[in-house]
C-alpha cells in the first residue's frame, strides 16, 4: 500500500467500509462525570442503545478531540511500517484535531524523514468526511499518488453536502456546534432548524420549519435540489437512534430521486454526541457549498 | 535568583489552574472549541507536574526544560490545551541554558511564548488567550526599568494579563454578545497570577494536590517543533472597469489559470469592460496588484472569513428591525428571545394607541421596521402609524394574535433582509389557527352554544365552539377537536397565563394528542391577561 489513508471518530465509517477500502481512524473520546470513553465506532464501550437512551434520560457528554497520543501512536505505527499518510480530519469549524495532527506532522518530518504525513481539513463531518475517506482509498487503489489524491480532495471538498435536522436544539446550543445569532435560536417549541455544512465547515442553521415530518421532508427536498449525478453514488442517511424518521427521509429521497441508492447507518458516538438523539443527517456529493448557501 | 526558581512557578501555576478549573469550564460559550478550557488546561498542566515530580528537590537542567515542554504537549487536551503547551515550550525554551533567573531573560521568555503560541494556531483570533499573554508581556515590559525586580516584572504582568482579559469582548463579538470573558485568557491570567505567588517566602512546594498524577511520564519521539501548515484566507470580491484599451490583452482565460495558484473558489464574470471577481486568497493585496493593471476598481470587498461570522451577530438587525404588540411578561420575553426589538404592552382589553405604537417603532431606528398587530382590531391603528412614521418604511405583518405573532418570528432568520423576513412572516401564518381559552363573564347562546357566566370557553379563530364547566385544560381539550385540519396539525403551543397551568398542560397531552397524534405538544408561560390559553395550531 502506497500510503494508509486515516481519518478520526466523527468520519463514522462503519467497520465494513473501514475494511472494504482498507481506512484506519484515529478515536477520539468522550466522557460522562468522570468516565472516560474511546470513541469507538463498533461502540465496544457503550451501545449505541444505552448512549442515546442515556442521553434521552439527560445525560450529557462531553467530546474531547484525537489526543495528541493517540495521533501520536497510529501515525507512528503506519510510519514505521513505511507507509505515508494522508488524514482526512474532522472539521476544524468543529474541532482542534486537524490542528494537533498538523503540530504532529511537523515534529515526525525529523523523526521519519522522507516519510510523508499530509493532514486534510475535510471542513464537514459524519459521512461527508467519511465518503471523502472513501474516495481517498479508491483512489490510492487505482494507484494515484499521495499528492494527487490529496490535491484531489483539496480542490473537491466542498462539494461533499450535508443536511441535517435536530429533535432538540438543546445538545448543539450546549456543544456549541452551530452558527447562528442567539435570536435564531430564541425560544422555540417544535420548530426544527435544517443544518448544512458552511464554507468553513460550521454547522449553519439555514433554515427553520415548521414540526418534525416537514423538517424530514424538507431534508429529502434539499437532497433532490442539490445533488449532482445522483444515480452513481450513494446517498448516506445517519440518525440518531430513530431509524424510523431516517427511513420516512429515504423514501422521500427514492420518491423525489427515481432509482437512488440510500444507505442507513446510526451515527457515531462523537457526533451524536454534539447533536443529539433524533438527529438526522444526509450527506452526498452535490454542488458547491456556496451555492447551498446562497439558495437559502 | 536561580533559574530552579521556575520549577516553584510552574507548579503554583498549576495548581492555580487547578483550583481554578471549574470556573474556567463555566466561562465557556458557543461556538466553543473542543471540551471544557479548565478541564483542558489543566489537564496540559498535569504534564509538566508530572516532570516536575520526577525532577523532584534537585536543580533543574537544561534537558528538564525540553522534558517539562515535551510533556506539557504530550498531555495536552482540546484547543485552549495545545495552545498552551505551546506557549509553555516557547517560554521554556528561551530559558534552557540560562542559571540565573533576572527580569530580562523573564521578558525574554514570556516573548518567546507568546510568538510560540500565535504560530501554533493557523488563523491567530484576538481576544482570546493569545491576546492576553501578548499584551500582559507587552505592558510588562512598559513597566520596566533598572530597578525592576523578577517579582515587580511578574506582577506587572499579571495586572497586565488582567487587563487584556477585561477587554477580551471587545476583541472576540461573541464574548460581548454573551456577556462573557475569554476562558482561555482567564486561563493565562491564573498561570501568571500562579507563577507570581511562587515568588512569595511562604509558598510551599509540595504536590499534595496531585497525587492522583502517577509519575507514568515515557518521552517517546522528539516534539517541538509546530506547523503552519493550514490554510485560512480572504474572501476577496472586486469589480473593476477594465480599460478600453487593455481590453484586447484580457484574457479570461489566461486569467483563470492565472487565478488558480493565487487561491480557490474563483468566480469570474465578464461582461465587456465590466470585469467581477470573487476569489478566497491568503493574499489579497496579490490580487488588487494583479487586477490593477487592466483598469480601476469600482468597488471592492475584502474580508477574513474566519471572523465574518462573528461579525454578522452585530451587524444584524441595524438594517431591519421587529416591532410587537404583546401581552404578558412572558410573551415579552419570547418574542424578544426571537429577535424582536421593541414590544408595545397592550392586548385584547388594553388597546394600543398609535402614539404608543408610533414611538415604539421610532424607537427601534432602523431603515425598515417589521410591525406585528397581534390583533385584528389594531391592524387599522397600525395603518395610521405608517402614515406617521417618517424616518423608517414600516412594513405590517397582519398577524391578528400573539399565537400568531410568535408563529412568524419562530421561522425567520432575525439577521437576515427584510424582504426575507416579512415574506416568511406573511407565509408561515397562512395555515395556522388560534385557539384561545378564557372566562366567560356574561351568560347567553353565542354561535349555537350555550354559555353560562364563569365556565371555560374555547374560541377558534373568533368562533365560540366549546364551553366546559370545568376547568380551563378541559376546555383546551374539546377545543382542539374542533380545530380545522386538526389531523394533520404537527405541533400545538399552549401559551399560559400563569406558570400552574403550564404544568396542566404538560400533564394532560395525552388528552389534547387524541385530536392530532402526530402533533408535539409545548407549553410556556405568556402570563397575559384575560386569555387563560392562547394556542397556536400549526
Amino acid at each position: 500500500m502506497s500510503f494508509a489513508v486515516i481519518t478520526d471518530s466523527t468520519s463514522d465509517l462503519s467497520k465494513e467500509l473501514r475494511e472494504k477500502y482498507s481506512i484506519d481512524y484515529c478515536k477520539m473520546e468522550f466522557s460522562l462525570e468522570d468516565k472516560i470513553f474511546r470513541a469507538s465506532l463498533d461502540w465496544d464501550e457503550i451501545s449505541s442503545k444505552d448512549f442515546y437512551d442515556s442521553m434521552r434520560s439527560g445525560k450529557r457528554y462531553k467530546t474531547v478531540q484525537v489526543p495528541f497520543k493517540t495521533f501520536d501512536e497510529k501515525f507512528r505505527e503506519h510510519l514505521s511500517k513505511g507507509e505515508d499518510i494522508l488524514y482526512i480530519a474532522c472539521s476544524s469549524g468543529l474541532s482542534g484535531s486537524v490542528n494537533t495532527a498538523n503540530v504532529l506532522a511537523g515534529e515526525f518530518r525529523t523523526d521519519f524523514p522522507g516519510r510523508k504525513i499530509i493532514c486534510i481539513d475535510s471542513l464537514i463531518s459524519g459521512l461527508g468526511q467519511g465518503s471523502m475517506a472513501i474516495k481517498a482509498a479508491q483512489m490510492r487503489d487505482e494507484g494515484k499518488s499521495l499528492e494527487d489524491t490529496a490535491a484531489w480532495i483539496e480542490d473537491n471538498k466542498l462539494f461533499f453536502n450535508q443536511y441535517g435536522t435536530v429533535e432538540n436544539l438543546d445538545y448543539l446550543k450546549a456543544a456549541g456546534r452551530v452558527t447562528a445569532s442567539s435570536a435564531f435560536f430564541g425560544n422555540l417549541f417544535s420548530v426544527k432548524p435544517i443544518l448544512i455544512s458552511d464554507l468553513e465547515g460550521h454547522n449553519l442553521a439555514v433554515k427553520k420549519v415548521k414540526g418534525r415530518k416537514s423538517s424530514l421532508f424538507e431534508l429529502a427536498a434539499m437532497t433532490a435540489q442539490y445533488i449532482t449525478d445522483p444515480l452513481s453514488q450513494t446517498i448516506y442517511i445517519g440518525h440518531a437512534d430513530d431509524e424510523a424518521s431516517a427511513n420516512v427521509v429515504a423514501e422521500k429521497i427514492k420518491e423525489l430521486i427515481p432509482g437512488a441508492e440510500t444507505s442507513l447507518y446510526v451515527i457515531g458516538p462523537i457526533v451524536g454526541a454534539s447533536v443529539g438523539p433524533g438527529t438526522i443527517i444526509v450527506f452526498y456529493c452535490g454542488k458547491h457549498k456556496k451555492e447551498q448557501l446562497n439558495g437559502n | 535568583m536561580e533559574i530552579s526558581v521556575i520549577k516553584k512557578m510552574l507548579l503554583a501555576g498549576s495548581k492555580n489552574i487547578l483550583e481554578n478549573k471549574q470556573t474556567l469550564n463555566d466561562m465557556n460559550v458557543f461556538p466553543i472549541p473542543d471540551g471544557d478550557t479548565g478541564t483542558n488546561m489543566d489537564k496540559t498542566m498535569s504534564g509538566i507536574v508530572k516532570v516536575l515530580m520526577e525532577i523532584g528537590d534537585r536543580d533543574l537542567e537544561p534537558e528538564d526544560f525540553d522534558a517539562l515542554y515535551k510533556s506539557a504537549l504530550m498531555n495536552s487536551q482540546g484547543n485552549s490545551g495545545v495552545i498552551l503547551s505551546q506557549w509553555l515550550k516557547g517560554f521554556l525554551k528561551a530559558l534552557r541554558d540560562e542559571t540565573e533567573l533576572d527580569p530580562g531573560n523573564l521578558d525574554g521568555a514570556f516573548i518567546s511564548g507568546t510568538q510560540s503560541a500565535y504560530s501554533s494556531v493557523a488563523d491567530p483570533v484576538e481576544g482570546t488567550f493569545l491576546t492576553v499573554c501578548r499584551e500582559a508581556q507587552e505592558d510588562a515590559e512598559d513597566a520596566f526599568d533598572e530597578d525592576t525586580t523578577v517579582k515587580d516584572f511578574m506582577k506587572n504582568v499579571v495586572e497586565g494579563a488582567s487587563e487584556s482579559l477585561k477587554h477580551t469582548p471587545d476583541k472576540l463579538p461573541i464574548l460581548k454578545e454573551y456577556d462573557v470573558l475569554d476562558s482561555g485568557g482567564m486561563g493565562f491570567l491564573c498561570l501568571v497570577t500562579g507563577m507570581l505567588s511562587a515568588l512569595d517566602d511562604d509558598f510551599e512546594y509540595d504536590f499534595s494536590e496531585f497525587e492522583s498524577l502517577k509519575p507514568t511520564f515515557s518521552n517517546n519521539g522528539t516534539l517541538g517543533a509546530s506547523s503552519d501548515d493550514e490554510q485560512f484566507g480572504y474572501c476577496t470580491e472586486l469589480i473593476l472597469k477594465i480599460e478600453k484599451d487593455k481590453l484586447a490583452s484580457f484574457n479570461s482565460d489566461t486569467v483563470r489559470i492565472d487565478m488558480s495558484s493565487f487561491g480557490n473558489s474563483l468566480v469570474l464574470v465578464q461582461d465587456g469592460c465590466d470585469l467581477k471577481i470573487h476569489i478566497h486568497t491568503l493574499k489579497p493585496e496579490e490580487i488588487l496588484a494583479y487586477f490593477h493593471k487592466y483598469g480601476e476598481f469600482t468597488k471592492l470587498k475584502i474580508e477574513n472569513m474566519t471572523v465574518q461570522h462573528h461579525e454578522n451577530f452585530l451587524t444584524a438587525t441595524q438594517d431591519c428591525a421587529i416591532v410587537a404588540v404583546a401581552d404578558g411578561d412572558g410573551m415579552e420575553e419570547l418574542y424578544k428571545s426571537l429577535g424582536v426589538k421593541q414590544i408595545i404592552r397592550g392586548g385584547q382589553s388594553d388597546n394600543v394607541s398609535v402614539q404608543n405604537m408610533l414611538d415604539a417603532c421610532k424607537k427601534a431606528s432602523a431603515k425598515h421596521v417589521i410591525l406585528l398587530p397581534n390583533n385584528k382590531n389594531i391592524i387599522m391603528t397600525a395603518e395610521k402609524v405608517r402614515e406617521l412614521l417618517t424616518d423608517s418604511v414600516l412594513h405590517i405583518v397582519p398577524t391578528k394574535s400573539m399565537a400568531e405573532g410568535y408563529c412568524a418570528l419562530s421561522l425567520i432568520d432575525p439577521s437576515a433582509s427584510y424582504e426575507i423576513i416579512e415574506k416568511t412572516m406573511i407565509d408561515s401564518i397562512k395555515d395556522v389557527h388560534t385557539g384561545f381559552v378564557s372566562v366567560a363573564d356574561k351568560s347567553g347562546v353565542y354561535n349555537g352554544v350555550e354559555v353560562k357566566a364563569g365556565d371555560h370557553i374555547g374560541v377558534v379563530d373568533d368562533d365560540i365552539i366549546v364551553c366546559s364547566s370545568s376547568d380551563a385544560i378541559t376546555a383546551l381539550i374539546e377545543l382542539t377537536k374542533h380545530v380545522p385540519g386538526i389531523e394533520d396539525i404537527e405541533s400545538v403551543t399552549v401559551f399560559t397565563s400563569t406558570d400552574v397551568l403550564v404544568t396542566h398542560v404538560q400533564g394532560n397531552i395525552t388528552g389534547i394528542k387524541k385530536s392530532c397524534p402526530d402533533a408535539e405538544i409545548s407549553a410556556a408561560y405568556g402570563g397575559q391577561g384575560i386569555y387563560d390559553l392562547v394556542v397556536l395550531y400549526q
